[in-house]
């Protein structure tokens, strides 16, 4: 079977469907990580985490090769995403299962609506009425300080499944939004909604934690 | 371009993705507008602090676990 123009981690995915060990260690080195980090945004244990990403290993394993892949069949529609994208997409639909929360973009607007002047205002109308303080160097030393994973850590946890999810892979571990979209089975435009309510959560859970409000 | 509009605007801009009219009216609405571009700023630095929290390293332990199931899995197979 040839191999073609293979590169990267197809070519180690289907070295792995010959039974190369080696090439399985290097594909788990690169992307378990954000794997297990995209797992732990739902409900449950680190050993619950690790069991789905193993899993979806092993289901991408056993798959027949996607499209562009050496071995795929013809009729497999083009547009296959990325090695990680589809494990991270079996993560995704393991942890639906079995938690039952399914991922949904927000329909609120993303920053507090109450911070802006009203659309009817005559002077500032949609402009800040509450609007965000610079954050100087006393900011800086707060966002700098030990605990800070932790708390960044958690509090992306308490923006919700679907927000921790679109973070965790877009803005922790680097993916395309293409990627994070396939993984997390969404359209683009849903993605990048979550992204923006997530960032915003985020900045806002730091603004409050920075300016004591 | 008001500032909530700019706000709805904001992770398509960050994205790269707005078309071009609309890139430049964000642009130029932070060029007016200071406390718009401290938001801007402080979602960019929100941004930046999360690429801290990457865990890079699988444990050897699950390491030889998923070596464990892949060899299974080959075992099955052949």
């Amino acid at each position: 079977m040839s191999t073609g123009a293979l590169t990267g981690d197809d070519w180690l995915l289907h070295a792995c469907r010959e039974g190369d060990k080696a090439a399985f260690v290097t594909l788990v080195r690169r992307h378990h990580p954000a794997l297990v980090a995209l797992a732990r945004c739902w409900p449950g244990d680190a050993h619950e985490a690790q069991h789905e990403v193993r899993g979806a290993w092993m289901t991408l394993l056993s798959a027949a090769p996607a499209a562009g892949q050496a071995g795929a069949p013809a009729a497999v529609p083009a547009g296959a995403t990325s090695v990680r994208a589809r494990v991270a997409r079996e993560v995704t639909r393991a942890a639906t299962r079995r938690t039952n929360v399914l991922l949904q973009a927000p329909d609120e607007p993303i920053v507090d609506p109450d911070r802006f002047f009203p659309r009817v205002n005559e002077l500032w109308p949609d402009e800040w009425a509450d609007p965000p303080r610079p954050w100087g160097p006393i900011a800086a030393r707060r966002l700098s300080r030990a605990d800070m994973p932790r708390l960044l850590v958690r509090r992306t946890r308490e923006l919700g499944v679907a927000r921790a999810a679109a973070l965790t892979l877009r803005d922790i571990h680097a993916w395309s939004v293409l990627e994070c979209a396939a993984a997390l089975d969404l359209p683009e435009p849903q993605l990048r909604s979550l992204l923006g309510a997530a960032r915003e959560g985020l900045r806002a859970a730091l603004e409050a934690e920075i300016d004591n409000r | 371009m008001t500032c909530r509009e700019l706000v709805a605007l904001l992770t398509a801009y960050l994205e790269d993705v707005l078309p071009r009219a609309e890139r430049e009216g964000v642009e130029a609405h932070l060029q007016a507008c200071p406390d718009c571009t401290v938001y801007v700023e402080q979602v960019r630095t929100t941004i930046g602090a999360l690429t801290h929290l990457r865990e890079e390293n699988v444990p050897q332990p699950v390491l030889d676990e998923l070596v464990e199931a892949f060899v299974a899995g080959s075992r099955d197979d052949a």
